[in-house]
């Protein structure tokens, strides 16, 4: 890669959010015609750099130099960056569900005369910029919510292309999208390659690595680790170096006796939240016994998050038999859940786990206001009490109970909302995806939460992509993949390797 | 020192601090202002502009909006006269009548908005045309008067130098300020304000305090509005029109956030205050009464601002 020249380079970047690093100066170079891939475990801080080279933070956000082509840059906004010749795809979706293909891959830059939009116009260069991406047959007129995710996901990809970047920079690009489109999707970044665009991915699918990218940086916990081009290095090693620590004393797991079955779940249906006539999970069942940690693997977007929303009442259910203690029970509302001992961590922490203007102590009642009130007036002796006992016991670290949740790291509000729930002494705590942007000793201390309520008796379903996590943690793995279970795993045939099997 | 500290970290200082400054400069320019006539008339103005700016508060706390307060203020008046005079029905039931009313308003209110999830501002602005046209059609757009004295005493007397509406207010303003701070309903309205999808993941029934918000909203316009009705001894077609602005106006300069999720009665008492005080302290320095809503306007934006200022300070110092 040596006589490539350089097309960007990333000097000493550092990010903090609220005195912690996100990232720790790290530089990273890009070469022109290159697929880079970067590597790390979630939370390492892949996201943040990414939102840093595509303008998402202004440069006066975080320390360090971002050149182009040799040439200082200083992004103030995502169009600046888009300016200097960066497109940026998503992890999630950015497009209007709503608007049509046509007005999507236009969005913000219409074709215009005199202020005067032409819709004939971008009509048909829509077909002209879709070729890439082998959509070139789709009416442009067509809205894009009734496309497929696949298919949303490559017009947004288009729509990248269109501005005609120097370097194409992908967050996790394939989740929303089939082996075969994945494959498609690879074909076109090595053919823009040939064409001096270079890609930067971030994936932790290692095949995707291997097969693809020309060049691996791994970060972890903020900091660059190594840099390896790929055909000098393999799996084992950069997998190593994304978790870099030892496995056996990371996670406090103990094996407990397990009790009867406590909890059950039959034939559980979840409608899709946009598509008609289509399920999102299907005909999904499993069974909880007392102290039992279960893990419930697949990809994101196979239909984990919709299977234990759906139990909690949190999305609505099409079909589907909950049992408690062997008694059916009728799950309607999340009210009914808690009624019934059943508590839910969601796995979007800011859009529905917290109350950021709310004060720690009422974000950890929030639950059991009931419990602390007679005749609907709140008792706030009893509140703070109860609040600095679980406040102490979960070592969230804070000046006190009554700063807002806002003012807390990931972990510290994680554990805040762990806290919640044990307050209203749930039998059975649904965790979904519960050490997501928690650092490092954060995500340890929830590991030993978790060992010491499954000791107490209480049962736990984890919900996990960090396959370490689960593999260590969980007693019993269920793998969804499409919206159904394909498998199950037992403590002894757990694996990483046996659930990556079944989820793809 | 402590307690002054304090004072300052509470979202209420900014609004307290700038009707204390108006109070005082009013008082040093116009020595006239401190006379029990005028301070008395103050006061009952704020009584009677407090009931829908705390109806405001509720509603702006769980994350909606009222604009139908001011109808509900007309038509709970009407009515009240209505069913009086036409009817000859007794004042005590006659008010019992109006609140009703005024609160299936707030019920039809807090379904449409948290049931089928329309758009508040959309939802109570048609309420708002649909009640101010029963309204029209209802008296036609003339005035009803005749009522008992002991109806408008309510509105006129007083126990001894103390009018009853501020009484009233007084009374009513306590019971919102322990609602608000103090019970499962405050605490669920600003959770749901705050974050709706988490506060309902925590079990509680948001849609149900979405509406009983709305209720409380339009029960204390209703009540707004029979006082008035007593006050003035006739029941206006009119009245109410500038209401729903001018409430959302004091809970706004009062600390209660338009995005939802915090509030404070006691801010909107003073928020209230500012309106009022600047309206009195104008007409007294004889600014000519055009140029009223103009200063009204820019002391508004000044308070929000001082607001945000203070806001801003408070979370850069992490507390």
């Amino acid at each position: 890669m040596a006589e490539n020249k350089k097309i960007m380079e990333l000097k000493s970047i550092t990010k903090e959010f609220f005195k912690n690093k996100a990232l720790d100066n790290v530089s990273i170079d890009v070469y022109e015609n290159e697929i880079l891939a970067i590597c790390g475990e979630n939370g390492a801080g892949k996201s943040t750099l990414m939102k840093i080279v595509s303008g998402a933070y202004s440069h006066k956000e975080y320390t360090g130099d971002i050149y182009i082509d040799g040439k200082l840059e200083n992004f103030e906004k995502p169009a600046d960056s888009a300016a200097a010749g960066i497109a940026m795809i998503y992890q999630e979706l950015s497009m209007h569900l709503d608007s049509s293909i046509a007005e999507n891959l236009f969005l913000g830059e219409w074709i215009n005369k005199h202020g005067i939009v032409s819709d004939k116009k971008m009509r048909e260069e829509t077909r002209e910029f879709l070729k890439p991406v082998g959509l070139e047959d789709m009416n442009p007129r067509i809205i894009l919510r009734n496309l497929s995710a696949s298919q949303q996901q490559l017009v947004a990809i288009a729509r990248a292309l269109k501005k005609r970047p120097k370097i194409l920079l992908l967050d996790e690009p394939t989740s929303p999208l089939t082996i075969n489109e994945s494959k498609r999707l690879f074909l076109i970044l090595k053919e823009l390659k040939k064409n001096g665009v270079s890609s930067i991915l971030i994936t932790h699918k290692m095949d995707e690595v291997f097969e693809n990218a020309d060049r691996i940086y791994v970060i972890r916990d903020g900091q660059c680790v190594s840099e390896h081009l790929v055909a000098e290095t393999n799996r084992d090693q950069i997998v190593e170096e994304m978790v870099g620590r030892k496995f056996d004393n990371y996670y406090p797991k103990e094996e407990i006796p397990l009790g009867e079955v406590v909890f059950e779940v039959k034939d559980i249906t979840v409608p899709h939240p946009f598509m008609r006539n289509k399920n999102i999970v299907e005909n999904a069942s499993f069974s909880l016994r007392r102290g039992e940690i279960l893990g419930i693997a697949g990809l994101v977007g196979a239909g984990r998050s919709e299977f234990v929303g759906g139990i909690y009442g949190k999305y609505p259910r099409k079909s589907g038999k909950i049992f408690l203690d062997g008694k059916e029970i009728r799950i309607r509302t999340p009210e009914d859940a808690l009624r019934y001992g059943i508590a839910l961590l969601t796995e979007e922490r800011r859009a529905d786990g917290i109350i950021s203007g709310l004060s720690i102590r009422d974000n950890i009642t929030l639950a059991s206001l009931k419990k602390f009130s007679r005749y609907g007036v709140m008792n706030n002796r009893a509140q703070n009490a109860e609040t600095e006992k679980v406040f102490e016991r979960l070592n969230i670290k804070a000046n006190s109970i009554h700063v807002p949740a806002f003012s807390l790291s990931g972990g510290n509000q994680q554990k805040m909302v762990i806290a919640k729930w044990l307050m209203r002494d749930p039998k059975i705590i649904i965790m979904d995806e519960p050490t997501r942007g928690v650092d490092v000793g954060a995500k340890r201390e929830i590991y030993t939460i978790m060992t010491d309520l499954v000791k107490r008796g209480f049962s736990i379903v984890i919900i996990s992509s960090e396959l370490p996590e689960i593999v260590s943690m969980a007693d019993r793995v269920i793998v969804i993949a499409g919206g159904k279970i394909t498998g199950e795993l037992s403590r002894e045939n757990l694996s990483q390797n046996a659930i990556m099997q079944l989820a793809v | 020192m402590h307690i002054i500290k304090n004072f300052f970290k509470t979202k209420e200082s900014a609004v307290i601090l700038m009707f204390t400054g108006l109070f005082l400069a009013t008082s040093i320019i116009t020595p006239a202002f401190l006379s029990y006539a005028q301070l008395i008339n103050l006061f009952r103005t704020i009584s009677l502009s407090l009931f829908p700016a705390m109806g405001m508060v509720f509603v702006m706390t769980c994350g909606s909006i009222d604009l139908s307060a001011g109808s509900v203020l007309a038509f709970s008046g009407m009515i009240c006269g209505y069913a009086m005079v036409t009817w000859g029905w007794n004042p005590v039931l006659a008010i019992i009548l109006a609140l009703a009313i005024s609160a299936v308003v707030g019920v039809v209110n807090g379904f449409l908005i948290a049931r089928w999830s329309l758009t508040p501002m959309i939802v109570t602005l048609g309420i708002q045309y649909v009640i101010r046209g029963l309204v029209n059609v209802i008296t036609k757009g003339v005035a009803i008067s005749g009522f008992s004295e002991a109806f408008t005493n309510i509105g006129q007397g007083k126990i001894g130098a103390v009018p009853n509406a501020i009484i009233i207010a007084v009374v009513i303003f306590c019971i919102c300020l322990f609602i608000y701070n103090f019970t499962v309903f405050g605490r669920s309205i600003i959770s749901t304000g705050g974050n709706k999808e988490t506060t309902r993941l925590a079990g509680i029934n948001v849609t149900g305090y979405i509406i009983s918000a709305h209720v409380v909203c339009s029960l204390l316009a209703g009540i707004a509005g029979i006082l008035m009705t007593a006050r003035l001894g006739s029941a206006q077609a009119s009245a109410g029109s500038t209401t729903d602005m001018y409430a959302i106006a004091s809970a706004a300069v009062g600390g209660t956030s338009l995005m939802g999720g915090s509030g404070s009665i006691v801010g909107c008492l003073f928020g209230v205050g500012i309106m009022e005080l600047i309206t009195i302290a104008l007409t007294l320095i004889k600014v000519d009464v055009y140029w009223q809503r103009t200063v009204v306007g820019i002391i508004m934006i000044a308070a929000v601002f001082m607001d945000i200022y203070r806001r801003n300070s408070s979370q850069r110092s992490g507390s």
